[in-house]
């Protein structure tokens, strides 16, 4: 065996993000502005290369955006995305539905990205392993899983992608059959867990403030741990802090609780500003610490360090957990591709953490364990045996 | 009566615009290939035609075709450019993907992903592709283009080429229209630049007959040497060509001299104090917002003549260069 798994890329570029997608990052006007100068092929590359001036993580994701945006289609940026590395080398490529982020219509629609998406396996049928989008707004209750099903049983995608913080929670109703396949089929689980990030930018409804779901409870949790209270009280009217709301680890212990074999990975380890929280003992309010909770308390758990690894003053924490038996091996490498572009190109990212792994005792078998083992006991299923 | 200076004022003032046109028209081109206006407006256009619908972007798959994508001249930019012929094989070959199932599963003993593709006949997979496709506006229209053509797919073929065809008129007259307004601010620019300014030469190629007559000579010859538009070479030389071989009544050398601020030192200040003196002049003159205004008219006229663009006066010249011709030749 001499390919490692990526488990964390995406391929969508601009054509896929709604109108008002940029809102989420920066004012109104400037993001309108902003927009109109995508438009143009030039000024693209103008915005990319002023953005890259402004130190914000948020402007930096956005920034990486518009560089990818450049391009003409899914099938550019994953060759853009292979160039960096070995032949053999395969990639989690993550779709995602946009179209209920609340953000106003993209000139091509999630079904289109899907579209593209399966051309792009059509062309690189073992390197390429798409995750299915569900978002529980798309179809009813059943669709949601047929859809899914669907694309993993003919369709040679590998896996379900779930991005909560668009405006639905992880124990949505509509949600359940779609773990219970899931789990029937081992099928692996990605979902996106940091604070911010891409929100949703509509209106909160009430069925947001007081959601149905199908497991009310998480009597696991611990007590000393942060719990989401519904009906929600505070943040109505921020969607930039609303949405930590959808994302929070609570939700999927709740989850959990009703599927604890269900795989699932954790995106970004909570990011870093999270890990960093996680330093002193106590610290239950880090989601970095609560996924760590949930890694110990469930046999499928994962997480992976996608998009943390272009911050060098975290990999000590990374390493940590890496080395520590209780979780190293369920964590999976990943690198966020292209949301880290503008602060690192991909070759230099992935090789500096390596170098620092290898520079650490045991370093390589903890690189093949994350680069090769740990991904393969995750995206193993009834339809895919890595 | 016709073979008057009235003919030769015509056929010289039509000729100098159709220079200043033809300027315009390749700056213009120049700026709209930088930014690739033509192909952006074409993908808009075909955007309206194919949709659309709420599920699959025909036009990006269009657009994603290897055949399309090969017509682009620079990686990662899109043509600007597609024949008939082109966008009805593609469109075939889009319907027929519709009508063709496939599965990827990966084989449990070599571990690897194996594609798999039913294939019928090409005809048959074109109609079933028809049936899949989503309900769209464009469903309708290719299916009326199959139910007339006899489910003949050489027929089905050329309607839809037709179709393309006749909507590519369109496509040219919207970009025409679309490109107007730029060539107004492109062409007022040049003409305060350049000193184009419409009253002046309408003067001066009334009261000065040589200049005329020299005018109408190069009008002629540039008739009998180009015998349409497209023949035309534009370049840098092209222009200064005419420049140098014509007396044209354009550029500011004229307004300096007038000016009388050749006497105050003009040639040695720089570009701005040159600019600087000019416009002192026009506002210390007697009648000084008179005469800026009508000179600011004059630059605005330009522009907007300009904005009928090159074809027009390209035509408008063959035509009064004939007729001046068998107006001599009765004569």
């Amino acid at each position: 065996m001499n390919h490692i798994f990526n488990c964390h890329t995406h391929i969508f570029n601009i054509d896929h993000a709604p109108e008002r997608f940029l809102q989420g990052f920066a004012a109104k006007r400037i993001a309108n502005i902003a927009w109109a100068l995508l438009q143009l092929p030039t000024g693209r590359r103008i915005a990319a290369f002023l953005l890259r001036f402004i130190k914000n993580p948020n402007v930096s994701k956005y920034a990486s955006f518009v560089y990818v945006g450049t391009m003409k289609s899914q099938n550019h940026v994953f060759h853009d995305l292979r160039s960096n590395y070995s032949k053999q080398d395969r990639f989690v490529i993550l779709s995602l539905n946009m179209d209920f982020m609340g953000a106003g219509k993209a000139s091509e629609a999630y079904a289109h990205q899907v579209y593209e998406l399966k051309r792009v396996k059509k062309n690189n049928l073992n390197t390429c392993l798409p995750f299915y989008s569900v978002d529980p707004r798309a179809g009813s209750i059943y669709e949601n899983a047929f859809m899914a099903r669907d694309h993993i049983e003919n369709k040679g995608f590998a896996g379900i992608k779930i991005y909560p913080a668009l405006g639905f929670y992880p124990f949505d109703a509509d949600m359940e059959e779609t773990y219970k396949f899931a789990v029937g089929y081992n099928v692996p689980v990605m979902t996106h867990c940091t604070r911010v990030g891409s929100y949703y930018l509509g209106k909160i409804t009430p069925e947001m403030i007081k959601p149905a779901a199908f497991c009310p409870h998480a009597s696991n949790w611990p007590k000393s741990y942060d719990i989401i209270d519904f009906p929600l009280k505070k943040n109505l009217d921020k969607n930039s802090l609303f949405c930590d709301y959808f994302s929070h680890p609570y939700n999927y212990a709740r989850v959990l609780e009703v599927y604890p074999e269900l795989k699932i990975c954790f995106a970004h380890a909570g990011d870093d500003p999270e890990i960093k929280k996680a330093r002193t003992v106590e610290s239950p309010e880090s989601w970095f610490t609560q996924i760590k909770y949930l890694i110990e308390t469930y046999p499928n758990v994962y997480t992976d360090i996608s998009f943390t690894l272009s911050e060098k003053d975290i990999f000590e924490d990374l390493y940590e957990t890496i080395a520590d038996p209780k979780y190293g091996h369920r964590v999976l490498f990943g690198t966020d591709y292209f949301m880290t572009l503008m602060k690192k190109k991909e070759k230099p990212l992935v090789n500096n953490f390596r170098e620092f792994l290898y520079s650490k005792p045991d370093g390589d078998k903890l690189w093949h364990a994350i680069t090769v083992k740990n991904p393969e006991s995750y995206l193993e299923s009834d339809y895919y045996k890595p | 009566m016709f073979n008057s200076p009235i003919l030769d004022f015509s056929i010289s003032l039509i000729f100098l615009f159709l220079l200043f046109s033809l300027l315009v028209s390749w700056i213009m081109e120049f700026i709209a290939s930088r930014f690739n206006r033509k192909g952006r407006h074409l993908k808009k256009m075909l955007y309206a035609l194919l949709g659309g619908d709420e599920t699959i972007n025909w036009t990006s798959r269009l657009y994603n075709h290897p055949l399309i994508e090969s017509l682009s001249v620079k990686y990662n930019r899109i043509t600007s450019y597609i024949p008939e012929d082109t966008f009805a094989e593609v469109i075939n070959d889009l319907i027929v993907e519709e009508g063709r199932e496939y599965t990827i599963k990966q084989d449990p003993d070599t571990r690897e992903y194996v594609y798999k593709e039913e294939k019928g006949k090409y005809d048959e997979d074109l109609k079933k592709g028809l049936i899949n496709m989503h309900d769209s506006d464009l469903k309708r229209t290719l299916q009326m283009f199959y139910d007339q053509s006899g489910e003949e797919i050489g027929e089905f073929t050329l309607s839809v080429k037709n179709w393309y065809k006749d909507y590519m008129d369109r496509v040219n007259h919207t970009y025409g229209r679309k490109i107007r307004k730029p060539l107004i601010i492109i062409g007022c620019t040049i003409a305060l630049f350049f000193n184009v300014d419409f009253f002046h030469i309408t003067n001066r190629l009334w009261v000065d007959a040589n200049l005329r007559e020299s005018i109408v000579v190069a009008a002629e010859s540039f008739h009998d040497k180009y015998a349409d538009i497209n023949s035309l070479e534009l370049s840098k030389k092209f222009f200064k060509d005419y420049e140098n071989s014509l007396d044209l009544p354009i550029g500011w050398g004229e307004e300096v001299k007038k000016t009388e601020v050749v006497e105050q030192g003009y040639y040695e200040k720089n570009m701005f104090q040159r600019g600087g003196m000019i416009i002192s002049y026009y506002l210390h003159a007697d009648s000084s917002w008179w005469l800026i205004l009508i000179k600011l008219m004059g630059f605005l006229a330009s522009g907007f003549i300009v904005a009928f663009g090159a074809p027009f006066w390209f035509d408008l010249l063959k035509k009064a260069v004939s007729f001046k011709k068998i107006v001599k030749s009765k004569s």
